[in-house]
């Protein structure tokens, strides 16, 4: 059981990286700034690099490094409003 | 070290005069590039002349065509058909005697005719995927984009996709492209991507960028492995 415990958490380790990493390779962001996000970190409205033109790109390379797939009504709004909701939500789909 | 300067001169193609800007010597190694599609193109056009000037600087030859309706092109978009496409790249290839190709993102579905020279892809990408992205970065934006005028991308038209007005018969045409298979075509991709690959390349993903820019990593990293296989 531990076993699997420790898993899960590696693998939830693994999505936030990786959500790091195209936040700084699609929006061009500093990867020191965006290792100083928290869960209450604002992104959309609060990061002008992303806009809602940057959007459809963000999601689609989460995508793909994620292996998941993202149906357009899964998206809202909400899910870009802070940090820890794209966790969240990446998360969800990536560990499902 | 002169910073190389920039030709640009035309290719004919189906009896229509087409922009291409070259970097480079005259003699030895040509390499013609095949450059992405629609919104991708926009975004990987800073990326591709920077490699084109470093390519240069180390004395290969480059040149970047703009397909039918594309860039500087006075074909209007609507009337370019994918075949039309395909004709200019085996055009351009012919007009500037390429030795090897350089096929990017989207470039790689019309490559399919440089089997015989050095080729060298970038990041291929299935057509049904490009379509995809341009069709999701519309809806996300524009609330009345729903499926039914999705769906009519591919009957009606022509739809705006990142900006670019694309017939539906276009739109058919790369939905149903894939990557041709050959055997001796060389494969790149970034270190951050799935999918076979003979070399990976750090950098990030510009064509996926809103706001383009360049990347000197990706710059260093593509002009070290082209060079690996074309010099």
């Amino acid at each position: 059981m531990q076993g699997n415990v420790h898993m899960a958490s590696d693998s939830a380790e693994m999505v936030e990286t990786t959500v790091r990493a195209v936040l700084v390779d699609i929006l061009g962001l500093a990867e020191a700034q965006v290792a100083d996000f928290d869960e209450a970190t604002e992104l959309f409205g609060a990061i002008p690099e992303l806009d809602s033109m940057a959007v459809a790109g963000l999601l689609t390379e989460i995508e793909d490094r994620l292996g998941i797939w993202i149906e357009d009504d899964e998206f809202e709004t909400e899910m870009l409003e802070t940090f820890g909701n794209l966790l969240v939500f990446a998360k969800a789909k990536a560990l499902q | 070290m002169t910073v190389p300067a920039p030709r640009f001169w035309q290719y004919e193609s189906l009896g229509a005069a087409q922009p291409i800007m070259s970097f480079g010597p005259d003699s030895g190694p040509q390499l013609l590039i095949i450059p992405p599609l629609f919104e991708e193109l926009n975004r990987t056009r800073k990326l591709l002349t920077d490699v084109m000037r470093v390519l240069s600087a180390q004395g290969v030859a480059s040149h970047l065509p703009d397909l039918p309706g594309t860039g500087e092109s006075e074909t209007d978009l609507v009337d370019a058909k994918w075949a039309d496409w395909r004709h200019a790249v085996t055009d351009a290839a012919t007009a500037c005697q390429a030795s090897a190709v350089f096929a990017v993102r989207g470039g790689c579905l019309l490559d399919d005719g440089m089997a015989s020279k050095l080729l060298i892809r970038f990041s291929p990408v299935e057509g049904k995927r490009l379509i995809r992205d341009l069709v999701r970065s519309r809806s996300l934006n524009d609330g009345d984009f729903d499926s039914v005028a999705q769906q009519a991308v591919f009957t009606d038209g022509p739809t705006i996709l990142g900006g670019y007005p694309i017939t539906s018969a276009l739109a058919c045409a790369v939905r149903d492209a894939g990557i041709a298979d050959i055997g001796t075509a060389k494969t790149l991709r970034l270190e951050t991507e799935n999918g076979d690959a003979d070399g990976r390349v750090s950098g990030p993903p510009l064509w996926r960028r809103a706001e383009p820019s360049g990347s000197d990593e990706l710059t260093a990293a593509l002009t070290f492995a082209i060079m690996d296989w074309v010099d």
